[in-house]
């Protein structure tokens, strides 16, 4: 199936830079906006995984397969993130009943 | 050349971006997870088109399976009734000093990255019609360079998950004393 595609021009390849530029930025201002905690988590996780189409997209530039190896590890970081996130996200709300990020300024039990 | 590659880049990376606006803009945080599935699976397709097929199943496997559904349970275990409150105050976007201060922020993070990103302009002119060789990702290149340029780290990382699971198991416990 890979050897039918077409091998693209390199053009394309910095069009997938500016890709997960905007992804990322989508990402960085839904983390700033939104007041839910999981959507918060949520735009976390669409700016790691525009991070690793960039580190993709390089790898093709490059010819080199150092930036998968870079994707492997930063999947994993991103499954421990979340594991951990959303279980301090569920004491949260066994406290308060309630994600909103405003209403939990104080870090303070 | 074969143009169905550029459509079908085109198309998913429209995709890819139409999702994302809609993860941040959901009212309900249920729909926000579904399009994030849709915007991580159409990310996959654009890793196969880059010549990454086992990065992609990976990215099927671990991020649109394993963390979203992650994602759902919690989010079916919270049953939040009132989101649509939420969702208003999100886009509420006069001119306070805490909205200013997301602007610069973002401002300053994405002016950054731009700045990071900008392309060698002599180096794209002469380079962009250029088509590079094929890359093979396959499961056996990828792993011999995990297991000899990068095993230090790939150990780090075992630490690294076993750390988040004892702070798993400790936020877990906590909550028990609690009741």
């Amino acid at each position: 199936m890979l050897e039918q595609l077409a091998q693209p021009h390199v053009f394309i390849l910095y069009w997938s830079l500016a890709i997960a530029f905007i992804v990322f930025s989508i990402g960085v201002v839904g983390f700033l906006i939104r007041k839910n905690m999981l959507i918060i988590m949520m735009c976390t996780e669409m700016m790691l995984n525009a991070a690793n189409l960039a580190f993709i997209t390089f790898s093709k530039l490059n010819q080199s397969l150092d930036g998968h190896a870079m994707v492997l590890f930063s999947i994993t970081i991103a499954a421990a993130e979340a594991a951990i996130g959303l279980g301090i996200l569920i004491l949260i709300f066994k406290k308060s009943r309630n994600i909103f990020a405003p209403e939990h300024q104080r870090l303070k039990g | 050349m074969n143009p169905v590659y550029y459509w079908m880049f085109l198309g998913v990376s429209f995709f890819i971006i139409l999702t994302a606006i809609f993860v941040i803009s959901c009212k309900r945080p249920l729909s926000s997870a579904i399009f994030l599935v849709l915007q991580l699976v159409s990310v996959g397709v654009l890793y196969i088109m880059l010549d990454a097929p086992l990065i992609a199943a990976l990215q099927w496997l671990v991020y649109a399976g394993a963390i979203m559904v992650l994602f759902v349970f919690v989010i079916l275990l919270f049953q939040l009734r009132d989101t649509r409150e939420e969702w208003i105050q999100s886009f509420d976007f006069r001119i306070t000093g805490r909205n200013l201060f997301r602007i610069a922020l973002s401002g300053v993070i994405l002016g950054f990255l731009f700045k990071f990103m900008v392309v060698d302009k002599q180096l794209f002119q002469a380079t962009q019609l250029m088509t590079l060789e094929p890359l093979t990702g396959g499961i056996r290149a990828v792993a011999t360079l995990v297991f000899t340029k990068y095993l230090v780290v790939f150990e780090i990382l075992s630490f690294v998950l076993l750390a988040a699971l004892l702070g798993a198991i400790l936020l877990a416990r906590r909550s028990k004393q609690d009741a």
